[in-house]
């Protein structure tokens, strides 16, 4: 009789053990199954930011870079949007980097190319008013007052050296950065040491310079390169 | 018997737990929308090449699910993840059209 109400038991147990386990696969099989849709709400401002400093750069790049041509990257960039996730805010080209400011102070001659695009943002419905992303390329030229001769192949160069202070500035209400892009001749006869992070120490073959004027004086004008293939001049005077 | 239903609940919330905590790794290891718009941003700051710019994304979501794609002009953009961020990408030299997104989820 003991014997047979533990067979019973064991029974039922065992029932209970695999009713238990059927249970835990089928669960464990529809979750498996159950695909996530979280709800996704998308960021915007960072990257449409640098998307427009990334059109500046190479607006600049090009050369001549004035509003109409800025004006016709941004509409580029509209019909891209239409097929692709960019998200681009309403743009305007308010300034183009050219032409750029030039400035002289003591020896040194800074030429600052500052374009801003407005961009109506969350801000624009509620305040009425427009946001500003701001790209400042910015060159300080100032002769150290030493020269020195340099052989290229057979041609001797007169070569000015002068300090360069290259920086990018970009602000917009995402982040304001500042870069320090490296520099690099075209030709190959400059010579170029970097001094910091954007100072830069530039012997400028004069030879291969061409005279500008800057505030009605005569300077020397001799192009470098930068990373992103913006032309970087170097000014000064003879 | 007792012991064997106890150890038959042990191994089955065993199971259910080392389900839940892999589910739970993958969702972790998936980029989110943000960190791929804000690493696409910041790629895009500091590059200019599609090349550049493809590289710096990969090392900012290092470690996260997440696909790149470099496109033509014109060229679907066909994603395995759900959430994707785009940016135009200009050569001044060439005149080209590139097109850079970058998508992620879980």
């Amino acid at each position: 009789m003991g014997v047979k109400r533990g067979t019973a038991e064991r029974r039922r147990g065992q029932l209970a053990l695999i009713g238990v386990i059927v249970l835990a696969s089928t669960l464990i099989a529809l979750l498996s199954m159950y695909s996530l849709q979280p709800k996704v709400a998308y960021e915007r401002g960072h990257l449409q930011a640098a998307q427009l400093v990334h059109l500046t750069r190479a607006c600049m790049a090009a050369g001549g870079c004035d509003r109409d041509r800025l004006a016709l990257f941004v509409r580029r960039l509209y019909q891209l949007n239409q097929t692709y996730p960019m998200r681009a805010y309403v743009t305007y080209a308010v300034q183009a980097p050219n032409p750029g400011a030039i400035s002289l102070k003591g020896g040194t001659i800074t030429v600052t190319n500052a374009t801003v695009f407005e961009i109506e943002t969350l801000q624009k419905l509620f305040t009425g008013s427009s946001e500003e992303v701001r790209i400042t390329v910015a060159t300080a030229s100032e002769p150290t007052g030493r020269r020195y001769s340099k052989r290229v192949g057979d041609r001797v160069y007169t070569m000015v050296e002068v300090k360069v202070t290259y920086t990018h500035s970009y602000s917009s209400p995402f982040f304001n950065v500042t870069l320090c892009p490296s520099l690099r001749t075209t030709d190959g006869v400059a010579d170029l040491k970097r001094l910091g992070k954007c100072d830069w120490l530039v012997g400028a073959p004069l030879e291969l310079s061409r005279t500008v004027t800057v505030n009605g004086a005569q300077a020397y004008r001799y192009d470098l390169k930068d990373e992103f293939g913006i032309a970087v001049p170097v000014l000064f005077r003879g | 018997m007792r012991h064997l239903e106890a150890a038959a609940i042990g191994l089955v919330f065993a199971i259910a737990s080392a389900y839940m905590v892999a589910l739970t790794a993958r969702q972790g290891a998936g980029a989110s929308g943000v960190g791929a718009q804000r690493a696409l941003a910041w790629a895009l700051l500091n590059a200019q090449s599609p090349e550049n710019v493809t590289r710096l994304v990969s090392i900012a979501l290092n470690g996260t699910s997440y696909e790149v794609h470099v496109l033509n002009w014109g060229e679907p953009l066909e994603p395995k993840l759900p959430f994707c961020y785009g940016a135009a990408l200009v050569n001044a030299t060439t005149n080209e059209v590139k097109v850079v997104a970058v998508c992620a989820g879980p």
